[in-house]
C-alpha cells in the first residue's frame, strides 16, 4: 500500500487526433496522486478521449504517458477500472448477472452475497432480477456504478470516471461520493469528469480542458 | 490480487449461453430460413426423383450453409455496441483465449443443434442413410471452420457501417476450401473411394483456422476499439 505513495500518473507532450479532428496537442498534466482529479471542459474538448486515452482504449498520437509509475500496460488494465458515460450493460441480461460476470471476466469471485450487498447499498437491491433493457436511465447508472463498491476494486489503483453523476439522484450521488472518499483514503486515484460547479470533497484537483 | 482463471472462464461460458438463450429468436430464424429452402427447391426442381436425388445432397449444404452465414458477421457485434469487447480487452485472460471460447460456445450452442435437423430433411429428400451419416460428421467439423471464419470476418468488419453487405463477401472465398474437401467427402462415399484423405484435409483446414482465426479476430477487435 505504502509504494502507491510513489506513483504518479503524468501527461507528456500528448498529441491526439480522431479523423480529421484534433483533440489535444502538446497537451500537458501531471495529475494529483492519490486523490481526485476533476477534468472539466466544455462539450466536444476532450474529456471522455482523455479517459479513454488513459485507460489505452485510444492511442496518442504522440507523447508519453506515465500510468502509476510505469506500469507494464497489462498490469495496468488490471490496475483501473474505467466507467463510460453510457451503459455498458447488457440488455439480454439481468442487473445481477450482468455485475456477476463483469467480475468473474476480472477474476473476481462473484457470489450472490457481494452482489446484492453492493446493489444494496446504492438501493437497487429490488431491481437485481431485472432485466436491463426494462431499467431506467438512473438505475443503469447505479448499477455501472456498483462495480466501484465491490472490496477488489477499493484495492485498485485508479478509478477512470466519466460523467459519473449524471442520471444520479441525491442518495446515488451522497453514496457515490462516499465511495469516492474511501477510496481516496486508502491511497487510490480517481480522474473524474464533471459539469457539477459545487464539488463536495477535500482534497482533489481541476484540470480544465 | 488474486485473479481466478476458473472465474473468467466460468463468467465468459455463462455470458454467452445466457445470452443466445435469451435471443433463441435468431436460432428459430436460421430454421424457418433453412426449412424454406428445403420446401421450395423441390418444387422448382419438378416432380423428377432422377433430378431430386442429384442435387439433393447438395440443397441440405446450401440451406445449412446460407443459413449460417447471416449470424456469423453479428458474433461480436452486440457485445462491441454495448462494451463487452470493452471488458474482454480488460480481461487478465488473453483476448485470443477469449475469442476462441466464444466461437466454440457460439459453434456449440447455436451450430450443432442445427446437426440434428440434417438427418430429418436428409429422409424428405430421399438421401441414403450413410450419406447422412457423412453430412452430420462433416457438418460438425466444417461449421467450426465456418465459425472460426465468420470471428475473422466479423471481428474485420467491427467498425464499418456497412458490415452486411463485406461480410459475406469474405466469408465465402476462406469458405471455399470447406465446400470443397467436405464435398470430397461425400464424392468419394458415393463412389465407394475412401473417405478419409478428405476428410483429413477438412480436419487440417480447421485446425489452420483454429491457429490464426483468434490471432487476426483479436488484432482486428484491438484496432476497433481503439481506433
Amino acid at each position: 500500500m505504502k509504494s502507491r505513495l510513489k506513483d504518479n500518473m503524468i501527461l507528456k507532450n500528448i498529441s491526439l487526433t480522431r479523423g480529421l479532428k484534433t483533440i489535444f496537442s502538446n497537451l500537458n498534466i501531471e495529475f494529483l496522486c492519490p486523490g481526485l482529479n476533476i477534468i472539466k471542459g466544455e462539450n466536444g474538448s476532450g474529456k471522455t478521449s482523455l479517459l479513454m486515452m488513459i485507460s489505452t482504449l485510444l492511442l496518442e498520437d504522440r507523447g508519453t504517458i506515465i500510468r502509476l509509475g510505469k506500469l507494464k500496460k497489462n498490469d495496468w488494465l488490471n490496475e483501473h477500472i474505467l466507467i463510460k458515460q453510457n451503459s455498458s450493460l447488457s440488455d439480454e441480461l439481468t442487473i445481477e448477472e450482468n455485475l456477476k460476470i463483469w467480475c468473474g471476466l476480472r477474476g473476481w469471485d462473484f457470489n450472490t452475497d457481494k452482489i446484492e450487498k453492493s446493489l444494496k447499498n446504492f438501493g437497487i437491491l429490488k431491481y437485481k432480477n431485472f432485466l436491463v433493457s426494462e431499467c431506467s436511465s438512473g438505475i443503469k447508472k447505479k448499477a455501472e456504478l456498483s462495480k466501484l463498491n465491490f472490496d477488489e476494486s477499493f484495492k485498485l489503483k485508479c478509478w477512470l470516471l466519466d460523467e459519473p453523476l449524471n442520471h444520479l439522484d441525491e442518495n446515488g450521488k451522497l453514496f457515490l461520493k462516499k465511495i469516492m472518499d474511501k477510496f481516496i483514503n486508502m491511497n487510490g486515484t480517481i480522474l473524474q469528469t464533471s459539469h457539477e460547479k459545487k464539488i463536495n470533497h477535500k482534497n482533489f484537483k481541476i484540470i480544465k480542458l | 490480487m488474486n485473479i481466478n482463471f476458473k472465474n473468467i472462464l466460468i463468467a465468459l461460458i455463462e455470458k454467452e449461453f445466457k445470452s443466445y438463450l435469451r435471443s433463441i429468436n435468431n436460432f428459430m430464424n436460421m430454421i424457418v430460413f433453412m426449412i424454406a429452402i428445403i420446401i421450395l427447391f423441390p418444387l422448382t426442381v419438378g416432380p423428377s426423383e432422377e433430378k431430386l436425388t442429384l442435387v439433393s445432397n447438395a440443397i441440405v449444404w446450401i440451406a445449412l450453409i446460407v443459413s449460417i452465414i447471416p449470424t456469423l458477421d453479428k458474433i461480436y457485434i452486440s457485445d462491441f455496441k454495448n462494451g463487452w469487447l470493452e471488458q474482454y480487452y480488460y480481461s487478465p485472460l488473453l483476448l485470443e483465449i477469449i475469442i476462441l471460447i466464444k466461437c466454440f460456445v457460439f459453434w456449440f450452442f447455436l451450430i450443432i443443434p442445427l446437426t440434428i435437423f440434417i438427418p430429418i430433411f436428409s429422409i424428405l429428400l430421399n438421401i441414403p442413410f450413410l450419406i447422412i451419416f457423412w453430412n452430420i460428421i462433416i457438418f460438425a467439423i466444417g461449421s467450426l471452420g465456418f465459425c472460426l471464419i465468420g470471428s475473422i470476418c466479423s471481428s474485420l468488419t467491427l467498425g464499418t457501417k456497412s458490415n452486411n453487405l463485406i461480410s459475406p463477401l469474405l466469408i465465402l472465398p476462406l469458405a471455399i476450401p470447406i465446400f470443397i474437401f467436405g464435398n470430397g467427402v461425400v464424392e468419394a462415399v458415393k463412389s465407394n473411394y475412401d473417405p478419409l484423405p478428405n476428410l483429413y484435409l477438412l480436419i487440417t483446414v480447421c485446425l489452420i483456422l483454429l491457429i490464426i482465426s483468434p490471432l487476426i479476430s483479436a488484432y482486428s477487435i484491438k484496432i476497433a476499439l481503439t481506433k
